[in-house]
């Protein structure tokens, strides 16, 4: 045997050596950290919040697309059936009050004054 | 393909910026909103209400709920209007808060209406109901069910003459706006004969609107018959006299002047054939706002000037939708593109209003001012874009500020486009409304940039009354009729100053401004309001506010002997021994006002009281004194006197017969002048020089009149009346012609104006002297 062939003999069995202790002490670790070391609320909330999500792009991009439509067909037909149009929209019992600066909702002008004056 | 985020990234990216959007959205409208889920809940039950209610039942509860407020309006009612008058009468009389039908969207109302003109009675509520569907109809851009509707009223109306007719009038005025011109002339004349016509408040309507039809359709010398025929008839069977419009108009008048408005046309009518210009035209254009928004449903008024003058020189200054109850000359509404379209528009001199809903009118202005006419000749389609502008933003001095420094430091928000800004303040009570409060208006300073330096001086040196009293006149004076906060003015610390500001392009057209509607926390956040504290009130100034008249001008007197520097103490001591010279009838004292303020404009020259002594002497015809001070009032003012100055002073040496120097100073003022104020006394003065009467027409055409005048077109009338008048015999009327003008540019004015009186002979060339006389 020449002393190539020794060394790789040798790397052979510290490599399954690796992997036989590797899975003890694996299964080991785990159980220690449980029972040892209950993490805190703020960990927990910590890793969750560096936690990795992954998505397929595609149900992604069709999901935002939907969303999007519905946003931009649906909800001006919502609006167009259930509410005033924008138009209609201000109260149009308000009164108003003719000043030396222009034209405002008398009760809000009013308040403003008073709070001027205080 | 996949991709892969920490969940920080996700929320932090994603979810975080929706939610500063969504509640910012929820934030800034929360005025507008809380009033909707008020509203809409109130609309909620008014709706439940009219639906469960059956046949006789309900349409009771639509003609209370839905047509109720409405009776006796147009439906072309807005909330806020946009007009050239002057600022302080936008707001219509009109409560809107009586009103349920506020409550319901138009497509709330469709139904509801339909539902009435199917199945209600024949009576004057049908007529509303089919008015108010067609408006509707025609606001969701539906012209053909807006047509069917006024057919369906009408194919129910058979049996009552009055709703007929009224119903028929409807829809020749909408067949008039669809530019069927010939078919709403056959549609009023076929009813010439019925039943209808026995009526003369219903027949001066049909007869109305059937000039215009035969006008827009090409016939005016038939459309100036039937005006003149109804006219007469009107006027017959009511017992008026009609016919010309004379004097003002008393306010609130019942019957509107619906004859007024026929005369008027009639006269439109016959000038437009005189002036040989008689096609209709279409007009067209789109109403954005400046960001390029259109605005949708918005009235566009389209208004012949004859419309907007009640009398000669009287403009009609009556809240908008007072002016117009029935047949507005020529009004629409815009589609959802902002786009409109007139029809059928008679050749003339226009203005356009608008009237829009409170959420299009808050925060933004269609900038027009007062003597922004425009043209339109015959047979011509016109474009003509209107934008409403965002308010100015004022941002110095608000919300009451004190200013005690010397100069009051002003800043606005700077308008895209403006060429120069105006600033204008007034002084009002503590609210900001008082309707006396006198008015300080820079008309002649001009800021290039938006903001301005105004020394606190130039606001205690306005002056609170102007010297016009005429003791030969008998003016009847007392002092109940002063107000002792008006006459302090700028000077009383406890009156709230109140500024606007308006932007104008270089050709100064009035592009901006920061009057107008403020309804929201945004655009009213701060009020543009301050107070004057650079300095207290002194004694004098105490017992003026309690009216102790006598002491208060004796404490005047000796601030000022005690202190000859003390302008405020010397400035009332004058306008105080003024008003009482004529109130106690002392002709003494009017002059030892007068010399007091000389005395004291001598130690500290200042525009202001030089204005008022330059004035004062014109009117008394003191023209070596008014020339001193109008010398000085020039230097004063460090720039060249604009068209207003020029003008007055061009009045001036016409009086004094410098007929040649008037000449050139009245045309440097016109050159500039937006109301051509001194067109006649030119035309005049260049007849005087020799000018033929056709050169003077075409002269007359380039300054069309605004201010004394019915129309613009006054002085060119008069011209060729002139021009017929002297065929007849043109060296008799030429003599004529120049024995008046050569008294006229002698400044022989009241010798004149007798002489006229008592010539018959020559009626145009007297109608024009009369007329030329009368601008001052």
């Amino acid at each position: 045997m020449n002393e190539s062939n020794q060394e790789a003999e040798r790397r052979a069995v510290k490599h399954r050596l690796d992997e036989d202790l590797n899975e003890i002490s694996f299964r080991g670790h785990d159980e220690v950290l449980k029972r040892a070391f209950r993490p805190s609320r703020r960990q927990r909330l910590s890793a969750w919040w560096n936690k990795d999500v992954e998505f397929s792009l595609g149900p992604v991009s069709a999901a935002f697309a939907l969303l999007l439509l519905i946003t931009a067909v649906g909800l001006p037909i919502y609006e167009a059936s259930t509410r005033f149009s924008p138009e209609e929209r201000y109260d149009r019992s308000i009164q108003l009050i003719e000043t030396r600066s222009g034209i405002y909702d008398k009760a809000f002008y009013e308040r403003m004054v008073n709070k001027h004056e205080n | 393909m996949k991709i892969k985020l920490k969940v920080k990234h996700l929320v932090l990216g994603l979810l975080v910026p929706a939610v500063v959007v969504g509640s910012a959205a929820y934030a800034a409208p929360s005025l507008i909103s809380a009033v909707s889920n008020v509203q809409a809940d109130a609309r909620g039950d008014l709706l439940n209400k009219l639906n469960r209610a059956k046949g006789d039942e309900q349409l009771k509860l639509i003609r209370e709920n839905v047509l109720g407020y409405a009776q006796g309006y147009s439906p072309y009612l807005f909330d806020a209007y946009f007009d050239s008058g002057y600022v302080f009468n936008h707001i219509s009389q009109r409560r809107l808060a009586e009103d349920p039908a506020r409550l319901l969207t138009r497509a709330d109302r469709i139904p509801l209406l339909r539902a009435y003109v199917e199945r209600a009675e024949s009576d004057i509520w049908l007529v509303q109901a089919a008015d108010q569907l067609a408006y509707v109809y025609d606001a969701d851009g539906r012209t053909e069910d807006g047509d069917r509707a006024i057919e369906l009223a009408l194919a129910r109306a058979n049996q009552s003459p009055a709703v007929r007719g009224q119903l028929l009038l409807l829809q020749a005025g909408r067949l008039l706006k669809q530019g069927q011109f010939a078919a709403a002339d056959s549609l009023l004349e076929a009813d010439e004969d019925s039943s209808i016509v026995a009526d003369p408040q219903l027949r001066i309507r049909f007869d109305l609107l059937r000039a215009r039809a035969q006008y827009a359709d090409g016939h005016p010398q038939e459309a100036l018959d039937t005006a003149h025929r109804g006219l007469k008839a009107y006027n017959e069977a009511t017992g008026t006299e009609g016919g010309e419009t004379q004097g003002t108009w008393a306010r609130g008048s019942g019957d509107n002047g619906i004859d007024k408005r026929l005369a008027r046309l009639e006269r439109a009518i016959r000038h437009s054939i005189q002036l040989g210009d008689t096609a209709s035209s279409t007009l067209t254009g789109v109403l954005k706002r400046s960001d390029g928004t259109p605005i949708a449903g918005a009235g566009v008024f389209l208004l012949h000037e004859s419309e907007m003058y009640i009398g000669f020189g009287v403009r009609d200054e009556r809240p908008f939708d007072q002016r117009f109850m029935d047949e507005p000359p020529y009004r629409v509404l815009t589609d959802d593109q902002g786009r409109f379209e007139i029809k059928g528009v008679m050749p003339g001199i226009y203005q356009i209003n608008l009237g829009v809903s409170l959420a299009q009118a808050d925060g933004w202005t269609y900038p027009i001012n007062f003597y922004e006419w425009f043209e339109i000749k015959g047979g011509q389609t016109v474009q003509k874009n209107l934008t409403m502008r965002p308010l100015i933003g004022q941002e110095a001095p608000i919300d009451g500020k004190t200013i005690d420094t010397d100069t009051v430091e002003l800043r606005w928000k700077e308008v895209p486009g403006a060429s120069y800004y105006r600033v204008m303040s007034s002084f009002s009570n503590k609210k900001g409304t008082g309707t006396t409060g006198g008015y300080m208006s820079e008309r002649f300073q001009r800021y290039t940039k938006p903001q301005a330096s105004v020394p606190v001086d130039r606001f205690y040196r306005m002056p609170s009354i102007y010297w016009s009293f005429d003791r030969r006149s008998g003016t009847n004076v007392s002092w109940d009729q002063f107000d002792p906060k008006d006459l302090l003015g700028f000077s009383d610390p406890d009156a709230l100053v109140s500024w606007t500001v308006n932007a104008y392009d270089a050709q100064d057209r009035l592009i901006a401004s920061s009057y107008g509607y403020r309804l929201n926390e945004i655009n009213a956040s701060s009020l543009p309001t301050f107070y004057l504290k650079r300095k207290n009130l002194s004694d004098a100034d105490r017992l003026l506010l309690e009216r102790k008249w006598t002491q208060a001008i004796e404490t005047y007197r000796s601030e000022y002997e005690a202190d000859g520097t003390d302008t405020h103490a010397v400035r009332m001591l004058a306008d105080l021994l003024y008003i009482r010279s004529y109130a106690d009838n002392q002709p003494r004292l009017e002059r030892e006002a007068v010399s007091l303020l000389e005395e004291a404009n001598e130690r500290q020259p200042n525009m202001e009281d030089t204005y008022k002594l330059m004035s004062y002497f014109y009117e008394r015809a003191d023209w070596a004194r008014y020339e001193h001070y109008y010398t000085l009032y020039v230097k004063l003012l460090g720039r060249q006197p604009d068209y207003f100055e020029l003008g007055n002073h061009a009045m001036s040496l016409l009086k004094r017969g410098r007929a040649e120097e008037a000449q050139a100073e009245f045309s440097a003022s016109l050159a500039t002048d937006p109301s051509h104020h001194y067109a006649g006394p030119l035309l005049a003065l260049k007849l005087q020089g020799g000018l033929p009467l056709d050169e003077a027409r075409k002269l007359a055409e380039s300054y069309p009149e605004f201010d004394y005048a019915e129309s613009g077109y006054d002085w060119q009338l008069m011209l060729i009346d002139l021009e017929t008048e002297r065929a007849n015999d043109p060296a008799g009327f030429d003599a004529k012609l120049r024995e008046g003008l050569k008294a006229y540019a002698a400044g022989e004015h009241e010798a004149l104006a007798k002489r006229i009186k008592k010539q018959n002979e020559l009626p145009a060339l007297n109608t024009f002297l009369k007329r030329v006389l009368q601008v001052q």
